[in-house]
């Protein structure tokens, strides 16, 4: 018997299985090779001469912030503003009365009251937001974050470019643009990035030893199926062990924070989400997205309205303010969105509820070159519709785009060939709001 | 010998008896399943034949194996279930395995997570810590449990009314998970049970598809009118219950109790069958404010007057919904489709495309009456599926361009969804996966998370006494008396760690090993679960099988480390007794886990590289193969 084929297959095995083992050990063979895949694709930028932005804080009030009773009050029509009050603020505006730390650092910030869309539903209407696009059944375009370490690069190569906190995995999900652009989903912001050493009970050879059978034994699987879900496990696994490596990995972790400064930001979850972002941010991660659900008001709007107010309030004020004391908010861009607004009609039966209202609704932007203590935009006497200044959900991204100074018109196609962008579809193109930034 | 060991593994005994029951149905016998079976098939090859393409070929044992229990039953095989199909050569074993696994409680596990990711049911959610969600998320568990017609069981909830708490009738719960939105719970209903989009239209005509604004509230008018029972009554009572001085004193907190437990999940009306127009009605066929009737606009044609309130208005649309409706008929026949084929037959799963749409009309016909034949058995509606060599054909390793679509061309390779991992791993635990503890229902009564009047009233009872008040002064007195019992017949809460992650009213598993199924629903934020893209059951569609960073780390480092390869007593081990040379034991390892045994060139690379008897070896072989693509991969 010619044993000859099963011995080169056995050879050929060992080379295989040496080469791999090789690939897979921790160290310098993995972070090259990240290095070109994936800080090096930044393209893509434009000059605008506000850019001053190089981070983004997106902060996500998932459900649908009240505008009315929390960015666009209107004390003088109590027939929609309900039992809220107005204060004022040091910026140009007012604000609710539950927002008291946001209104001292209103010189930093700048509120849109002009948001407008025609997505009244919530999973339409996050996808719209995070993404630009309405959902379709034939593509998952890649949400704001991934866009923005697609077209920017990693700052810090050895830690991921996007990191969600309290937002769930499909809400940020990279799309078509493939796992290493997703958001790495952090399910509780004091827990850090979990298991990112190595356990206990298994020693470094160990560790090393399984990555390289793994891979080893990948190797007929992937050669049948050259899918792209298969291929972003492969770069995951590689991004994993860098990311284990990182000497900056400390930055997941809040308690190294005084807890002075973790009572600051508000001791749950969304507070203590802020406090890593900021935190990430320090350490060169690109985009953070925090995420604070709830805001579905229909029923007993004001009581739960009052009660988020107070946790967005501790938590923004403080991130603001922190941000700029450590010289970081200049190019750290602090974004407040969500899908949609509540509609002025306050609705009795439901204990005094609000129900969806894309028409109009409002959203934050902070620091990255954004000018503080104005407002942009205007809603009428009711808070019903626009009144001046429109900006669509596209043009609220085109200008997350400009102030990093990303082309939000640049197209990005698909593995199949399909042509997309940043700020939304041909027909819809989002246009930055250049008007808010400046000194 | 082999058989006799496949048969006790398969517990032959429970096999037999459904056999036998269902000779007498001949609708759903083993042979009248088979026929439609050899009918789907006759269908599907017409399509290879037109295109002139040859028909794929079936999968091998293991694969069969595998992909059979990961989408019948949501998990893979134990090593003994793996070793006794593997080792045994009889024709009809692949049949044997569909019926082991379609009456395994695998099959209600993984088909309740279906359920609860399309109904977005949640252990808490609204008031009161979600407390109506008990008898609610109860229903649900006991008709996939009972195999209920989906027809029949779609018609309960929207035609429900009621109290949660009352015998049988969680239910209710449908309406009340979307309490406050009614508008937005219309939608929801229409988009999983009729695959029609109307979202778009609650707030103007849809530039997408033909619904109008009007439209949206012809058919909102039937399911208007969620007032809770004696709402009135009990807004009289505590008019002044958000006033901090009433909270705090000591009647506070017990009527806060009942708003919570007992008000919050009732539903007096049964349907208005009219609904005024919004006041932001901006079309010319109606003025805001304007009341209307219902009317529909697809399947059977019914109306409602304008004039009087109906009074059983959610009665006749939910038969109007599941009786001879054809979006009705076609999107669960889609469903299900995609649910054992992998891809649906027409994309997206929940949206109605008329029969002469589809690929081939004829199938999708046969599979609609079939559907109605067989009265919404879902089971049996699977178990058809099953059956066919349409369901064993060879995945296509082309996604696209491969002649024939994804739906009649192999189950596509797709990641396991995020139960399908953590079943998985439990499976590698525990050995015996289907037998671990579940979620449970209780009526007991918990007042500051401990159980009160056990054994002398119910949540049940408590419902009845105080839904039966109807003046403001007894009400107050009321809750002073139940207060005093609560206080005299208070029991223990030795139970308290039984329930870190089941609410009380649904004991059940805490912590440990148990089925994705039977944890809280869905898991905590940061939860394996989680991470691997369970739905947080906000959103229709939120489950998502992405790869992210968490999972990797989750794999190398987390669960899977401390769980199974770390842990001594998990039974893929099994392996390692069952196995008496270091070749047979790495087979049995491979059995446990990959369902296959090694080929000759992962044989030869890992008893030269890899194993030299140590338990760290395999230890190393069991994570790597964790780590495989094949592991996490439904083929």
């Amino acid at each position: 018997m010619d044993k000859r084929p099963f011995f080169n297959a056995d050879e050929l095995g060992r080379r295989q299985f040496m080469v791999n083992a090789a690939r897979s050990y921790l160290g310098v063979s993995v972070a090259p090779m990240l290095g070109a895949s994936l800080a090096g694709t930044s393209f893509g930028q434009t000059a605008g001469d506000s850019n001053k932005a190089e981070h983004v804080i997106f902060l996500n009030m998932g459900g649908g912030m009240s505008h009315l009773d929390t960015f666009d009050t209107k004390p003088r029509n109590k027939d929609v503003q309900g039992p809220i009050e107005s204060i004022g603020t040091n910026g140009d505006f007012q604000i609710s009365q539950y927002l008291p730390g946001t209104a001292k650092v209103a010189d930093k910030m700048c509120v849109i009251n002009s948001m407008t869309s025609k997505q009244g539903a919530h999973s339409q209407g996050q996808y719209l937001l995070h993404r630009s696009y309405a959902p379709r059944g034939t593509i998952v375009h890649p949400a704001i974050g991934a866009w923005v370490v697609r077209m920017k690069g990693r700052k810090n190569t050895t830690l991921p470019g996007f990191v969600t906190a309290n937002t769930s995995p499909g809400v940020s999900s990279p799309g078509f643009f493939g796992a290493e652009f997703g958001g790495v989903p952090l399910g509780r912001p004091g827990e850090g990035l979990k298991n990112s050493t190595r356990a206990g009970s298994v020693t470094e050879g160990d560790f090393k030893k399984r990555l390289a059978i793994a891979d080893a034994l990948n190797k007929t699987f992937a050669e049948k199926y050259q899918t792209p879900a298969v291929k972003a496990y492969d770069s995951l696994y590689e991004e994993a062990v860098t990311l284990m490596n990182s000497k900056d990995l400390q930055a997941f972790d809040i308690k190294k924070e005084p807890s002075k400064m973790k009572s600051a930001y508000g001791k749950h979850r969304f507070g203590q989400g802020c406090l890593l972002a900021r935190r990430l941010v320090e350490a060169g991660v690109r985009f953070v997205e925090v995420s604070y659900g709830g805001w579905d008001t229909h029923y007993d709007n004001f009581t739960a309205v009052e009660n988020k107010s107070k946790v967005l309030d501790k938590a923004f004020s403080t991130l603001v303010a922190d941000l700029d004391k450590r010289g970081l908010l200049d190019k750290t861009l602090v974004v407040i969105g969500t899908e949609f607004g509540r509609t002025p009609k306050i609705v009795t039966e439901h204990s005094n509820g609000r129900d969806h209202h894309p028409s109009c609704f409002s959203t934050v932007m902070a620091g990255g070159g954004v000018k503080g203590g104005i407002k942009y935009g205007e809603t009428d006497k009711n808070g019903a519709r626009v009144s001046k200044n429109p900006v669509t959900i596209q043009d609220f991204n085109a200008t997350i785009a400009y102030a990093l100074g990303i082309d939000h018109a640049q197209v990005v196609s698909s593995p199949s060939g399909r042509p997309f962008r940043m700020a939304g579809a041909d027909a819809e193109l989002g246009k930055p709001i250049t008007e808010i930034f400046g000194s | 010998m082999m058989k006799s060991k496949l048969l006790c593994t398969l517990a032959f005994s429970c096999l037999l008896a459904p056999l036998t029951a269902q000779q007498k149905q001949s609708k759903t016998s083993h042979a009248a399943l088979k026929k439609a079976a050899y009918n789907v098939d006759k269908f599907v090859a017409e399509i290879f034949r037109r295109k002139k393409l040859a028909v794929p070929e079936v999968v091998d044992d293991p694969t069969f194996l595998r992909r059979s229990f990961l989408v019948a039953a949501g998990r893979i095989p134990t090593l003994e279930e793996a070793a006794a199909f593997l080792e045994i050569e009889e024709a009809d074993k692949r049949e044997m395995l569909t019926k082991y696994l379609l009456n395994s409680d695998g099959y209600r596990s993984h088909m309740q997570n279906y359920v609860f990711d399309l109904l977005r049911a949640k252990d808490r959610s609204g008031r009161g810590e979600g407390a109506f969600t008990a008898p609610y998320l109860n229903f649900i568990q006991e008709s996939v449990t009972n195999n209920i017609g989906w027809d029949k069981f779609a018609h309960k909830l929207i035609s429900a009314k009621g109290v949660a708490w009352d015998p049988g009738n969680g239910a209710v719960g449908y309406y009340i998970r979307d309490k406050g939105m009614p508008l937005d719970n219309l939608s929801i209903t229409m988009q999983i049970f009729t695959g029609e989009k109307l979202e778009c239209a609650q707030c103007h005509d849809s530039p997408t598809n033909q619904w109008e604004r009007m439209d949206f509230f012809e058919l909102a008018a039937f399911t208007h009118g969620q007032r809770e029972i004696n709402d009135r009554i009990w807004q009289r009572t505590v008019r002044h219950i958000n006033d901090p001085d009433f909270r705090r004193s000591e009647i506070g907190p017990i009527m806060y109790w009942l708003r919570d437990n007992i008000h919050y999940g009732t539903l007096a009306d049964a349907g208005d069958g009219r609904i005024k127009l919004p006041s932001d009605y901006q079309y010319k066929d109606g003025d805001p404010g304007e009341m209307i009737g219902g009317k529909t606009h697809f399947g059977k044609r019914i109306r409602s007057s304008s004039r009087r309130n109906s009074g059983k208005s959610r009665e006749e649309f939910a038969t109007w919904m599941t009786k001879n409706n054809p979006n009705f008929d076609y999107v669960i026949v889609n469903r299900m489709w995609e649910r054992v084929m992998g891809s649906p037959i027409t994309s997206p799963v929940d949206e109605y495309v008329k029969p002469e749409k589809t690929l081939n009309p004829g199938l999708t016909r046969y599979l609609v009456r079939l559907m109605k034949e067989l009265d919404y058995d879902l089971k049996a509606f699977q178990n058809v599926l099953f059956l066919t060599r349409t369901f064993q054909f060879a995945a296509n390793p082309k996604a696209f361009g491969a002649g024939v679509p994804q739906a009649f061309n192999g189950r596509q390779l797709e990641r396991m969804s995020a139960e399908q991992m953590w079943d998985s791993l439990v499976t590698l635990v525990s050995g015996k996966p289907d037998q671990l503890a579940k979620r449970k229902f209780s009526n007991h009564i918990y007042w500051n998370n401990k159980p009160v009047l056990v054994g002398q009233k119910t949540m049940a009872d408590i419902a009845k006494e105080v839904l039966a008040i109807k003046e403001p002064e007894k009400y107050r007195q009321y809750a002073e008396n139940l207060l005093a019992q609560f206080k005299t017949g208070g029991g223990s809460s030795s139970n308290s760690d039984m329930m870190m992650m089941a609410s009380k009213t649904r004991p059940g598993p805490a912590k440990g090993i148990a089925r994705a199924s039977e944890l809280a629903a869905p898991a905590p934020a940061g939860h394996f679960l989680r991470e691997f893209g369970q739905s947080d059951r906000n959103l229709i569609g939120a489950e998502t099988k992405e790869a992210n960073m968490a999972q990797i780390l989750q794999i190398m480092n987390g669960h899977v480390e401390k769980m199974v390869v770390a842990n001594k007593g998990a039974s893929v081990y099994d392996a390692l007794k069952k196995g008496t040379t270091e070749a047979d034991k790495t087979r049995y390892i491979y059995y446990a886990i990959l369902n296959r045994p090694p080929s000759d060139f992962e044989m030869n690379m890992l008893m030269r590289d890899v194993i030299d008897g140590s338990r760290e070896s395999y230890q190393n072989l069991v994570s790597a193969l964790i780590q495989t693509h094949e592991f996490m991969f439904v083929q």
